[in-house]
């Protein structure tokens, strides 16, 4: 994985929370491999990506950090049970993929409509033909990741300073 | 004006019909991807159209070509995570008149819009 593949999800991240969601958003050491994603986390966005890129994007959450970023992105309170909870999951993983895909210039990359799941002890596992890194983030004191999951790079190259 | 919102995700319609309300228009009719939009847009004739790129059933780029064939004329405001050179000249060449990136500001949704209703006045 090349350097550069991880850091447009980092600077992706960073931007859909300063703009959409107006919350403060740190990044905590990128790890290489499944064994750091979190297993007991409740709510999931998941994009995949097709073309020059392939593989998918995950963002995960603990309840209350999804509810507490669904209702900063749609300025109300939002049920956790309703379809809009998981819409606004959706949107969120689809822009974060989408201001990333952006910075790939050249590349031809495709993303996919989001999937989402809701509930408890849901878990993230990729093929094995991909390399994956999980990136801690942290917004406004509540943590969540964003997992990076790609074809055909190079694994040991994807340290990245936060 | 009829402004209408085409976009798969309900959040983000209710976030593109807040900041249009902001700017005083309020007149605002959604739909959720682009064959939902070809048949609301023959219903209630928009005077200016926000329409994301990625959907199920009917992408952006699609109904845009099939609107524009049909002799739709309101304005289109593309808004949507495309943002790649390529993109943005496909959809000029399809007949897009602005392009707004999400993620964006509110401020900066209603600049585009302004500028491009302000456009189609003028022409």
């Amino acid at each position: 994985m090349q350097p550069n593949d991880i850091s447009p999800f980092i600077k992706a991240t960073k931007s859909v929370f300063d703009t959409m969601l107006r919350l403060p958003v740190s990044f905590g050491k990128p790890t290489l491999g499944q064994s750091n994603i979190p297993k007991d986390w409740h709510v999931t966005g998941i994009i995949g990506l097709s073309g020059d890129l392939v593989g998918a994007v995950a963002v995960m959450f603990p309840r209350a950090t999804a509810k507490a970023c669904v209702e900063a992105l749609a300025g109300m309170e939002v049920d956790f049970e309703s379809e809009m909870f998981a819409d606004a999951i959706g949107e969120l993983a689809n822009m974060i993929s989408g201001a990333a895909k952006a910075q790939y210039d050249g590349k031809d990359i495709s993303i996919s409509c989001p999937s989402v799941i809701v509930g408890p002890g849901n878990s993230f596992h990729s093929h094995s033909n991909t390399h994956t890194v999980c990136i801690p983030c942290d917004a406004d004191g509540s943590s969540f990741c964003i997992v990076v999951s790609l074809q055909n790079v190079v694994a040991s190259e994807a340290k990245v300073a936060a | 004006m009829k402004v209408l919102i085409v976009d798969d995700s309900k959040t983000m319609r209710s976030i593109v019909k807040n900041c249009l309300g902001g700017i005083g228009y309020s007149d605002v009719e959604e739909a959720c991807d682009g064959q939902d939009a070809l048949e609301k847009v023959a219903q209630c004739k928009p005077g200016l159209i926000l329409l994301d790129w990625n959907m199920p059933n009917m992408n952006g780029i699609d109904f845009l070509k099939a609107y524009r064939a049909k002799g739709g004329k309101a304005p289109v405001v593309m808004v949507t995570t495309e943002s790649e050179k390529a993109r943005v000249i496909d959809a000029i060449r399809a007949g897009a008149n602005d392009f707004v990136v999400k993620p964006f500001t509110p401020d900066v949704l209603a600049k585009h819009v302004n500028r491009t209703i302000e456009k189609a006045q003028a022409a």
